[in-house]
């Protein structure tokens, strides 16, 4: 599952990298001017394009699970900082046990030549913040390279629209007690264009969503949380 | 028989249920008791089984009614044995020092948290002065007999009472959804949450009863909104042995997902009503699991997902329990033998230690 965003120039380093075997390969664009479908349907004419209404990746990416029929889903990015060759790793640690694998670019193996300090910094002090909050141990919270079981998604329930998703659902499913892995992954540079991503903007997302998930599981009714989702959407 | 704790439906409570048992066997037995809620003591018959109730001004785990303690202390020679119920720390350790002429003791607790502070004493003392101790399952007989290897002998493995013709006669409730019941304290090591958790992946036509009431609850309830499947978990608190029975005859699935467990008594009741089990892997639910035999009792590990959970309550649904398994569950009758045998060697004991001192 792809969520993409005038991503025409990178999808041609995505998608003929996708492993074979793979049941199907869902788009989800969010209203791209560049050609970015037409693309897509060149390079893989089976691809299913589900076009999205909202704004944002959290929303993209709640059309794409729910368009999914397959048994695993894996997310991946389309400006191909992620290598879909990975995937065979990640559908490795399903197969072994876990509910749900995570990517990290920070465990043996992995790495980025994307990511900045202040990411990083950032990234290593929300980490900490939700392994003291639910015992996880992540050494990676804010990277979208997953793959889980489908049966996983009741316990996501995306309900978020930024960059903050990927939080949302890592807390989630340590909340509910999934077992999750984390495999390691190499995140590249973006091919080309510009990331959506704004480092502070998001990461005080990311830090809202983590105080009303974790004010969601002590008193889920309460003013306080809806006001802390209400800031998010 | 001493009992920490009196509730309505006492003539149900497994206590009593063991004094009819007893007192059909010609023995006589009188049950003290306390109760939180009763301003005056009382003596009464209840089923044949002659009980004093005694008030306690506080209802918290440790008071012990003052008149209990002085009617206990200054009778106790009078029984032939004492028989303290519950893990309640002041009423073992008043039975101890009353120097009744013998003991036995029923932790109705986990054994390993009875070898830690702050109930360590009640064991020490208990073994100390020559009681018995009786153990639910066989596992935790051997938990005690680890740490107390001396006092082998004095450690019991007594089967614990199943109310079989009751539970056979109990009415289902009628129901419209598959149900998958829950029943025990509401603590955070009985793993009700997981059990909860699991509902997400499970069809909407299930639902999750939970009979019973702890200190988990609101967490409990909170985490059952926060995961989105309030609208089918039931929390109905206590209710009457009776109707625990009567769900137990309607569920049809019964899950004890429990980190620690001292008597598989609720996986006999549920095999004893046709309903199938989940049980988390642990040495009690392995040894009920080994005596009932599948497809009654299905275990998953502690420490997994919801999912697997969700997987063997699938698994479980419709299971038939057979008649071989429900045959296999000990007898109210073999359990009163084995406690009348604990009490001749504990009375046995206690003589041979009376007579060494004179």
């Amino acid at each position: 599952m792809i969520p993409t965003l005038n991503e025409a120039p990178n999808l041609p380093y995505v998608l003929p990298r996708l492993p074979c075997g793979i049941h199907e390969v869902i788009v989800v664009d969010g209203g791209s001017t560049d050609g970015t479908v037409a693309v897509a349907r060149t390079l893989r004419p089976d691809v299913r394009i589900v076009t999205q209404v909202g704004h944002g990746k959290g929303d993209a990416m709640a059309l794409g699970f729910a368009a999914c029929s397959g048994d695993i889903v894996v997310t991946l990015d389309a400006d191909g900082s992620t290598d879909p060759a990975e995937i065979p790793r990640f559908v490795a640690a399903l197969s072994n046990g876990a509910d749900f694998v995570k990517g990290s670019r920070f465990a043996q193996g992995g790495g980025s030549s994307d990511i900045t300090r202040l990411r990083r910094v950032g990234n290593r002090i929300l980490s900490g913040l939700v392994n003291s909050f639910y015992g996880t141990s992540y050494s990676d919270l804010c990277y979208g390279y997953n793959a889980f079981w489908k049966r996983c998604l009741p316990y996501l329930r995306v309900d978020c629209r930024g960059f903050e998703v990927e939080t949302l659902i890592n807390v989630r499913i340590a909340k509910a007690g999934l077992v999750v892995h984390e495999v390691p992954s190499y995140e590249r540079n973006r091919i080309s264009g510009a990331s959506n991503l704004h480092v502070m903007r998001d990461g005080i997302r990311v830090l809202t969503t983590i105080g009303a998930e974790r004010m969601a599981a002590a008193r889920p009714r309460s003013r306080l949380t809806g006001s802390l989702r209400r800031l998010l959407a | 028989m001493l009992t920490p704790r009196y509730s309505p439906a006492f003539d149900v409570t497994r206590v009593h249920a063991l004094a009819r048992a007893l007192t059909s066997r010609g023995v006589e037995v009188e049950v003290l008791t306390q109760d939180a809620r009763r301003t005056a003591a009382a003596r009464f018959y209840s089923r044949g089984v002659g009980t004093r109730r005694y008030p306690v001004p506080l209802a918290h785990g440790t008071s012990l009614a003052r008149e209990l303690r002085y009617y206990g202390g200054r009778h106790a020679r009078e029984f032939d044995v004492i028989h303290a119920h519950g893990a309640h720390p002041s009423l073992a350790l008043m039975a101890t020092r009353a120097r009744p002429r013998a003991l036995a003791f029923t932790p109705n607790a986990p054994i390993q948290g009875m070898l830690h502070h702050p109930y360590s004493p009640i064991i020490h003392a208990v073994i100390g002065y020559g009681g018995n101790v009786l153990c639910s399952a066989a596992s935790e007989c051997g938990l005690l007999c680890a740490a107390f290897p001396r006092a082998a002998r004095q450690i019991w493995h007594v089967p614990p009472l199943t109310d079989i013709e009751c539970i056979e006669r109990a009415e289902p409730i009628a129901r419209k959804s598959g149900i998958v019941l829950s029943v025990g304290r509401l603590a955070q090591v009985n793993r009700i949450d997981r059990v909860i958790a699991s509902m997400a992946a499970m069809e909407p036509s299930y639902r999750l009863t939970v009979i019973g009431d702890g200190r988990a609850r609101g967490k409990l309830v909170a985490h059952a909104v926060d995961l989105g499947v309030s609208d089918r978990v039931d929390f109905v608190g206590w209710v009457p042995t009776a109707a625990v029975y009567r769900w137990l005859r309607t569920a049809t699935v019964f899950v004890a997902l429990a980190e620690q467990e001292y008597t598989p008594v609720r996986i006999f009741e549920a095999v004893c009503a046709g309903t199938p089990v989940v049980a988390s892997d642990i040495a009690v639910h392995r040894e009920a699991a080994s005596l009932i035999g599948a497809p009654a009792v299905r275990l998953v590990s502690t420490m997994g997902s919801p999912l697997e959970v969700a997987d063997a309550i699938h698994a479980a649904t419709g299971a038939i329990i057979p008649q071989s398994s429900r045959e296999r569950l000990p007898g109210n009758s073999e359990m009163a033998d084995r406690t009348l045998a604990t009490y001749a060697a504990a009375m046995d004991a206690r003589s041979r230690v009376d007579v060494a001192r004179s």
